[in-house]
């Protein structure tokens, strides 16, 4: 049997916890409900982002991702917005092929529009997963110009998780069968039924939220000054887990090279309390994802109206400088997480 | 005590649970359903949120796009404001559905600036994906809400406050019947190597949109950000 999921949110009540009453059947069956609907939506794994990369004739862009997903998803979902440049009169249009991380591909022609642009241009495509995975991984996606003359645009790229439909009665996806729980039936303790089934369920449950995930067109810094990447700092909201939590944990990475003979280092700088957390960047090294770290952020406010801490926004900004060598480092990636 | 901005959800605290002392009703309420909701409302707001951030070293990255490349096509629409131009920025968002029925709200930010101190105007817009679709085809009015960031004159980059001071766009439960309405249904599977199962998903798409009022006049949006925000 698998467990149903449904598409509203349930609202089991507390209220119904009274001194001296059994807890009662319609109670256990709400937070059954809300536990498949709290499990099955997956997460945004790759925010919507301008990568504003061009690929021309013969080239292509290898995007990476890291990410660290819950483990309970089958498919995602990738809206990517590609924007041809005008052929001209003997020219034509640049052909792309997009290569998803589970190696399927698909051609798309990218439209040359204006003004309320690029609407009907959008890829969506559903990327089967062959394994539920909740490693920390590299999500490559591969963007090629396989044909025509025109270069083509990276606009937008962006992935969630497809929402599962039914949960499984099994250890990753610990579903409950909801017919354990109906009203005069026996409290079990036992896996994926009843009481113990919903409690084993609540305690694996960890949503996680993929803060920022940004791939842009590579940004070199030669000073030795710290230097901002981006004009503005990353917005973002971590999660609150105990009563008593202010901050929370975030894990970063950074995908830099250097040129040789010079290093230099990135660090991540939070808004609120100025927390910070560096990477280095060996001599003369080839691009890649630096490692992870981890810096402290202030995470969601429960008691603010809109849930921000303290009312103001958090936000992450990347920074970077030489620290020897008369060459540049070069940023093109960066990826900041909630770490289980 | 922490409770949700919404309906009071207790969090649940382990040390209530003392060795030598009966086990309060309150604490048991906490235990087994404030913290049920509380993840409840994490697992929302981490599925419909984080829309996008954009951040450049260079604002011209985000200058609206034309096909002469870089600055933007005042000459094809007009400089009085009338007509918004994309800049091919989507996020598909999966929206959420309260257990009272109604909708969400989405939390929108929007950073930029105007390239010459003349007036630019940005909106952020939430529509169902196949709404687009169906203008694009026939014409006709969008179903969309919006969050309007207008009479933008700074040359500094920076977040913007909207029109109305409140960064919150209401998803209303029309919009989502809307989605779900024009979506086809989606075919998945049970599980990995599963049957095929058809399921409905409504679709949002949340998009960042710019004019100007001014020949030479140019919006640079440099950063925009959508978090999912629900209660019960």
């Amino acid at each position: 049997m698998a467990a149903t999921v449904p598409w509203k949110r349930t609202n089991p009540r507390y209220q119904e916890i009274q001194v001296g009453t059994p807890i009662r059947g319609r109670l256990w069956r709400e937070l059954g409900l809300l536990l498949h609907w709290a499990r099955a939506h997956g997460m945004h794994v790759v925010p919507a982002h301008h990568p504003g990369i061009q690929v021309s004739s013969g080239g292509f862009e290898i995007l990476n991702y890291r990410v660290h997903p819950q483990g309970l998803a089958i498919a995602r979902i990738w809206s990517i917005v590609l924007r041809g440049e005008d052929p001209g009169g003997s020219g034509t249009f640049g052909r792309a092929t997009i290569t998803y991380p589970n190696g399927t591909s698909e051609v798309r022609v990218p439209l040359i529009e204006t003004g309320l642009a690029l609407l009907g241009n959008e890829s969506v495509y559903v990327e089967a997963l062959a394994a539920k995975s909740a490693a920390l991984t590299s999500l490559d996606l591969t963007i090629e110009h396989t044909g025509g003359s025109s270069a083509f645009w990276i606009e937008s790229v962006s992935c969630v998780e497809l929402p599962r439909a039914v949960l499984e009665l099994d250890a990753t996806d610990l579903g409950v069968d909801l017919e354990s729980v109906f009203p005069g039936q026996p409290i079990y303790d036992t896996n994926y039924r009843s009481a113990g089934g919903i409690a084993r369920g609540w305690a694996s449950t960890q949503p996680r939220r993929s803060l920022v995930q940004q791939w842009f067109a590579p940004v070199e810094i030669t000073s030795t000054s710290w230097t901002n990447v981006f004009t503005l700092p990353h917005l973002i909201v971590p999660r609150k887990d105990g009563r008593s939590d202010t901050n929370r944990e975030l894990t970063w990475d950074c995908w830099a090279g250097a040129d040789a003979g010079t290093k230099g280092e990135y660090r991540i700088v939070t808004g609120i309390d100025a927390n910070t957390d560096t990477l280095g960047v060996a001599t003369g090294a080839t691009a890649g994802w630096l490692g992870t770290s981890t810096v402290e952020a202030r995470c969601e406010d429960l008691s603010e109206p809109d849930g921000l801490p303290g009312g103001s926004d958090e936000s992450v900004t990347l920074q970077g400088r030489v620290t020897s060598g008369a060459g540049a480092i070069t940023a093109q990636g960066f990826s900041v997480w909630e770490a289980p | 005590m922490s409770t949700s901005p919404h309906e009071g959800i207790v969090l649940f605290d382990a040390a209530e649970f003392d060795a030598d002392s009966p086990i309060d009703t309150a604490v048991v309420r906490d235990a087994l359903v404030g913290s049920a909701l509380h993840k409840a409302d994490q697992a929302a707001q981490s599925r419909a949120c984080y829309a996008g951030t954009n951040g450049s070293q260079d604002g011209q990255d985000f200058v609206v796009p034309t096909t002469a490349g870089g600055s933007l096509e005042v000459a094809t629409g007009s400089t009085n404001g009338a007509r918004w131009y994309g800049f091919g920025l989507t996020s598909v968002v999966v929206p959420k559905v309260r257990a009272d029925g109604e909708g969400y709200e989405l939390r929108a930010r929007l950073g930029g600036r105007s390239s010459n101190g003349g007036r630019v105007d940005f909106l952020i817009s939430v529509s169902p994906r196949m709404t687009t679709r169906l203008q694009q085809s026939f014409g006709g009015t969008p179903v969309y809400q919006n969050k309007l960031f207008t009479n933008i004159t700074s040359t500094t980059v920076a977040w913007l406050t909207p029109d109305d001071a409140s960064h919150m766009i209401e998803v209303p439960r029309s919009l989502i019947d809307e989605a779900l309405a024009l979506e086809p249904a989606w075919v998945t599977k049970t599980d990995i190597g599963g049957a095929n199962i058809t399921m409905p998903l409504p679709l949002l798409e949340v998009r960042p949109f710019a004019q100007t009022w001014n020949a030479g006049t140019l919006p640079e949006l440099h950063g925009w950000s959508v978090a999912g925000y629900i209660g019960a």
